[in-house]
């Protein structure tokens, strides 16, 4: 008998935070529930969708950045 | 998402070491998940950009006075640095930081920067700009646990700790927020090609 998944399962899935014998169970449930293949495929495609809205710092402030690290030293005071 | 190459780790090493271009590698890896994190929480661009660079010295500091601790993952722990620092921005600030034009847009909307006009021109058409004010309309609780899984790449273990409330509750409210999203982007008519996004 096939155990009952639920979105939260998946979501877990899908990050990372299943066990390996989840994993595998949920594999196989996959197989077996074209329902559930439908849900793990939309949950996948709503997380990546997040990944598109990663967004650029300005240039300037990377090279604030890089400018305060190379002249670390003589900020401090000795 | 799997990185390959030199691992973060040995850059901070070599960093320790003296070398400027492991520092540069590090910041150009990840920037864009350090950014998108304080941005989706000031919601105001200029604020992101100021605490991105807040972020960075600290992390400089830390780094070159030789306190970084190596048990921790580096990116873990700048994104804890970053989210600290947008979270205290508002402890101080106490106001909403968008600015909303007399269309009721908002002015991050309206802005040209100088750096990527062409780019920014064309942002504004598209998905992403879109998406940011979707997410940005979700209940706090739910962006707050949206964030912090996807972009901060906490466990939901951590994330319940830090917000106080049961595992459940946390996974419970990702799920809410991703199925909002969707919903809001079916609403919209938002369309995006599923082909896109297959690995």
């Amino acid at each position: 008998m096939t155990k009952l998944f639920t979105e939260v399962d998946l979501i877990r899935y899908i990050y990372g935070e299943t066990s390996q014998t989840e994993d595998d169970e949920i594999q196989n449930a996959i197989v077996c529930n074209l329902e559930l293949g439908e849900m793990l495929s939309q949950l996948e495609l709503d997380t990546q969708v997040l990944d598109r809205l990663l967004l650029n710092p300005s240039p300037l402030s990377l090279k604030h950045i890089f400018e305060y690290s190379a002249n670390y030293s003589l900020n401090q005071k000795v | 998402m799997k990185k390959v190459g030199v691992s973060d780790s040995l850059l901070v090493s070599h960093y320790k070491n003296g070398s400027e271009a492991a520092f540069e590698e590090l910041v150009s890896r990840h920037k864009s998940r350090v950014f998108t994190t304080i941005y989706l929480i000031v919601k105001d661009k200029y604020v992101a950009e100021d605490l991105l660079q807040d972020t960075f010295i600290k992390v400089v500091h830390t780094v070159k006075s030789g306190k970084y601790n190596e048990e921790g993952k580096f990116l873990p722990w700048v994104l804890r640095i970053a989210h600290n620092l947008a979270i205290d921005f508002f402890r101080k600030d106490k106001r909403y930081p968008t600015i909303v034009m007399e269309d009721g847009s908002g002015v991050f909307n309206t802005l040209a920067f100088a750096e990527d006009s062409v780019e920014s021109q064309q942002i504004k058409c598209d998905t992403n700009a879109l998406l940011k004010n979707l997410v940005q309309e979700l209940p706090e609780t739910q962006k707050e646990v949206l964030i912090m899984r996807h972009y901060m790449q906490m466990s939901f273990q951590d994330i319940a700790d830090t917000t106080n409330v049961s595992i459940n509750t946390a996974l419970g409210r990702m799920r809410y927020a991703l199925i909002n999203l969707r919903k809001k982007m079916e609403k919209m008519n938002v369309a995006y090609d599923q082909t896109i996004y297959r690995s």
